[in-house]
């Protein structure tokens, strides 16, 4: 391993290699708009100057007395086509089959189109597809046709002379009526005036462009040219990747990469078969993108995984073993990472679809749009979760799939797993991949088609033999389109009915939430709880209501005696806060009208008649946003309650006295439990914090929040200065002020996280000169009343 | 305000000594956590160095909301999850890298000295990666069951649930090589 001041080097080094990278892409681009609109101007003025020199460039008073005027115009063919050009320039020139900087190539549509059209490009498929010339024979008179009215100068009623292509086209009007001589001086004036109209606002166009293009970070959130309204709500990831869509999206980047007139999943392929120094080591590379661009369009997979709707079959290896793949392969071998691997020439089309086929999966699992993928499984009948075989999809059916899951957890010598899985999982999940390479070692393993081909219902206890084997079933199904994490191979985790349950999220609101949330699959397995045991829900929920005793594990025992009641109630009971809260957040409207929702609109409702009262969870005497500082130590509390002796609650007596007796918010008998803290902290947020923004608990709670940011710090000093709100000085929360707390204070500064504050504590201890921060003359401030000297 | 902070804050406002500072603090410590989420000592290293450079570059802002080791541990650990997600093909080929594995045992005895831990800490290797993530954050870096929450994004009680079952199952795994340790 490096050497600290080889990595610190190394580190500088990259850095500011991608620091001069990005600035000298700005200037290119900055450049390059800035000739380009340049260009573009002279060409409209230039244009719009040459279609002016050829009529009388003297304004013509009104002849009154004139009774035939003729005006002639000539324009040549020549002019004709290269106005054509200027003017219209979706038109592709003879000869060349599209406009396209790059090599026109034919390619026959994509095995989907050819076979079973499945895939189906979505509602936000956007119009980067470049559309296919379509050759055809040009004659004079379609360049005639073609020639707007601006370059010929004359009105488009006029009787217009079509003849042969080498002729001179001479058209001519006359007019015996004065109007009709003012109406025409009028239109050539009109026409001066519109080319510099034109030239002038694209040039105007061009100028926040260039301003801008310094600055490629476009903020994720507020983007205007964001037109498939995704939102971004992850600190760290996606951000690069959402710029990158957004230049797909507006065409700054090309998606017909190959230009065969379509974005398809061909032109991923072909991105994902170059590799960095083949773009200029390998002039076969027949692509439009530049060695520059090609770290770009390392998202171009995901954009077209996002706006598409993705079938079972793309996510299979063998779909791109057809040729329309195969023979667009440009990686030449000995320049790829993947040959290393596979030694053998004949392999390694097969390594690279296999390869191709996992990346696919990889990126479904993170991205928003997996869940098409299980309901197209549905549809084809390769994923059956109907395990009760009712015929509908319901909590039963949910039920069922978790006994089994659980079953295999907890019974791991019933499934004979055998030892050596261990090693295969083990290295499996250190290295976080599952190609083909580990997958064939252990598919030829026969103890390995015993062990899942032969645990059988004959040693389960609780499910019956047919619902059994449609677990086995389902579950074997979900391991093939998921290279990550093949669920067959864990036998002390649930399977995660992949990541899709999130995403359902998207689909419905048809709003491409890009989150960290999505992250979390891969740091591991446990977040069922957060995000993929919500898969089932959200399928069951589709098309029954959500009742209440479907969060209640009574229901489950009846139906199904000895199985996992418990854990289904209470994936039932998230699914249904989740649902019901995603509801009061803005831009996330999904879900029915669940019993969380139910459960906080009535409080509201009793709390705006006078019937209960608003949360006071400091116990204080008032709601206000101070009140915030307490939800997450009243949640902690209540589990705290559950786990004795891992924590203990912050609330003073008094305080938690308050929780267990005041705090039932949704009337479900157990006061300051999570359901309550869901209430509390979106009714202090909804109906005080929000309207209230200027009230001193609000600015308060503001400062305390950002007390560690110096800028806003100076800003709130003069607020906390005025609002006059006495710190006690007890940093350790134990209702007391004394050297206990300044010793505290002083641990703090020297290592906070070995002796953290809490908020409250935080709070509390800025004493001296509030605001400022916590400062060792914050414990010499305690000091000095602890031993009663005289404060100035 | 510190253990890091105040160098970032340095470095923030010009001084590149302050993140050399923070390199040096914090570098073995977050190949290893990086290691358990990757499985490979030598991309770890890699995402190391490039969680370091998006501070250099992007100059993210440090808000206080948490310590700033574990801020920092938070970008290394999705700095880790965008690698897997753009690179699992290098992942895979470095499987063949078999100085990793010396590398990885310099740096463990260089970042843990404790005999004791270290053994702990091959164990935890054997675990899943939830699980050693957990287990390493808790017993190698000091964090706390909130921090770890913060870093790993999850609820504090998802976390103690998490290392109840790790704890369970590093101790079968001591079990079987006969090894004791009484902390668990």
């Amino acid at each position: 391993m490096k050497s600290y001041d080889e990595t610190i080097a190394s580190v500088i080094a990259k850095g500011d290699s991608i620091i001069e990278h990005r600035r000298l892409r700005a200037a290119r681009i900055r450049r390059t708009t800035a000739a380009v609109s340049g260009l573009c101007a002279a060409a409209v003025i230039g244009l719009g100057i040459h279609n002016l020199k050829d009529v009388d460039p003297s304004p013509k008073p009104f002849e009154m007395n004139s009774h035939d005027i003729e005006i002639s115009e000539t324009v040549s063919t020549e002019l004709a086509t290269d106005a054509a050009d200027i003017v219209s320039p979706t038109r592709a020139p003879e000869g060349v089959s599209r406009e396209s900087s790059h090599n026109t190539r034919t390619v026959q549509g994509p095995p989907a189109a050819r076979e079973n059209s499945t895939a189906a490009v979505k509602q936000n498929d956007h119009s980067n597809t470049v559309k296919p010339y379509v050759p055809q024979q040009e004659s004079a008179d379609d360049h005639i046709a073609d020639t707007p009215s601006p370059v010929n100068g004359v009105n488009a009623p006029t009787p217009v002379n079509t003849m042969p292509a080498e002729t001179q086209v001479q058209v001519t009007v006359t007019t015996a009526d004065q109007n009709a001589v003012i109406d025409t001086e009028r239109r050539i004036y009109m026409k001066k005036f519109t080319s510099m109209l034109t030239a002038l606002s694209l040039s105007a166009l061009s100028m926040p462009f260039t301003s801008t293009a310094a600055e490629l970070i476009l903020p994720p959130e507020i983007d205007p040219n964001n037109t498939f309204g995704y939102t971004n709500h992850s600190v760290y990831l996606f951000e690069d990747e959402i710029i990158d869509y957004t230049k797909f999206q507006n065409g700054e980047l090309e998606t017909d990469v190959n230009g065969d007139g379509k974005f398809d999943l061909l032109d991923c392929y072909e991105v994902f078969t170059i590799q960095d120094e083949e773009v200029h080591l390998n002039p076969d590379v027949n692509l439009s993108i530049t060695e520059d661009d090609l770290k770009d369009y390392e998202n171009l997979l995901n954009y077209y995984l996002i706006t598409h709707d993705i079938t079972a079959d793309i996510v299979t290896p063998e779909y791109y073993n057809d040729p329309y793949f195969t023979d667009n392969v440009y990686v030449d071998a000995k320049h790829s990472i993947w040959h290393q691997y596979y030694k053998e020439d004949e392999q390694f089309i097969k390594a690279m679809n296999e390869m191709f086929a996992y990346r696919i999966c990889g990126s479904l699992t993170l991205l928003p749009n997996g869940y098409t993928l299980f309901e197209d499984m549905m549809d084809k009948g390769i994923l059956d979760l109907d395990f009760d075989s009712d015929g509908t999809l319901t909590p039963a059916d949910m039920n069922i799939f978790v006994t089994y899951m659980k079953d295999r957890e907890e019974n791991v010598d019933r499934y004979s797993i055998p030892t050596y899985l261990n090693t295969f999982q083990s290295y499996h999940e250190s290295y976080r991949v599952f190609t083909k390479y580990l997958r064939d070692k252990i598919n030829e393993s026969t103890d390995m088609v015993h062990v899942f081909g032969d645990y059988t219902w004959a040693e389960q206890d609780v499910l019956p033999e047919d619902q059994f084997n449609k677990c086995t079933d389902a579950l074997n199904a979900l391991a093939e389109y998921d290279f990550f994490t093949d669920y067959r191979y864990y036998y002390n985790n649930e399977p995660l009915l992949i990541q899709a349950g999130l995403l359902k999220s998207l689909v419905d609101t048809n709003n491409i939430y890009f989150s960290d949330y999505h992250g979390y699959s891969l740091g591991g397995n446990e977040d069922l709880d957060s995000c993929c045991e919500f898969f089932f829900p959200d399928l069951i929920f589709k098309n029954m209501e959500m009742l209440p005793e479907y969060s209640e594990a009574s229901y489950y025992d009846t139906i199904l005696p000895g199985g996992e009641s418990e854990v289904t109630a209470n994936v039932m009971d998230r699914y249904s806060k989740k649902i019901g809260f995603k509801e009061l957040i803005p831009d996330n409207e999904l879900g029915s009208h669940t019993l969380a929702q139910r459960a906080y609109d009535q409080f509201v409702e009793d709390v705006a008649n006078g019937l209960r009262k608003a949360p006071d969870l400091n116990n204080d005497g008032v709601m206000n946003s101070l009140d915030l500082l307490w939800t997450g130590e009243m949640y902690s509390s209540y589990d705290y309650q559950e786990y004795p002796g891992s924590d203990k609650t912050k609330f003073t007596p008094e305080q938690w006295e308050n929780i267990k007796t005041n705090c039932d918010f949704n009337n479900n008998g157990i006061s300051g439990d999570h359901d309550d803290y869901y209430i509390a902290d979106i009714y202090i947020i909804n109906e005080f914090l929000i309207k209230n923004p200027d009230d001193i608990s609000t600015q308060t709670l503001v400062s305390i929040f950002e007390s560690m940011d110096e800028e806003a710090n100076q800003q709130n000093l003069a607020i906390m200065e005025s609002a006059d709100i006495d710190r006690s000085g007890d940093a350790n929360c134990d209702e007391e002020t004394g050297l206990a707390d300044a010793l505290l204070i002083l641990q703090n500064n020297a290592n906070s996280e070995k002796y953290p504050l809490s908020v409250t504590g935080n709070f509390n201890a800025d004493i001296y000169m509030t605001g400022d921060g916590i400062t060792p003359l914050d414990a010499l401030q305690i000091q000095k009343i602890d031993a009663n000297v005289p404060i100035e | 305000m510190d253990n890091g902070a105040s160098s970032y804050l340095r470095f923030l406002s010009g001084d590149k000594d302050g993140l050399a500072d923070i390199i040096r603090n914090y570098r073995d410590g977050l190949v290893l956590y990086i290691n358990s989420i990757v499985g490979n000592i030598i991309a770890a290293e890699e995402i190391m160095e490039d969680t370091f450079v998006k501070l250099y570059v992007d100059k993210p802002k440090f808000k206080g909301k948490s310590s700033f080791k574990t801020w920092l541990y938070s970008i290394a650990r999705f700095t880790a999850i965008d690698y897997i997600r753009k690179h699992p093909s290098d992942l895979y080929t470095q499987l063949e890298a078999a100085s990793g594995v010396a590398d990885n045992a310099d740096l463990e005895k260089r970042a843990i000295k404790n005999e004791e831990k270290r053994a702990l800490h091959k164990a935890l290797q054997k675990l899943k990666p939830e699980y050693e993530q957990a287990l390493y954050l808790t017993y190698f870096e000091d964090f706390s069951n909130r921090e770890t929450a913060d870093i790993m994004k999850k609820t504090e009680k998802q976390i103690r649930d998490l290392l109840y079952h790790a704890r369970k199952a590093l101790k079968t795994e001591l079990d079987k090589e006969g090894f004791v340790y009484e902390k668990l």
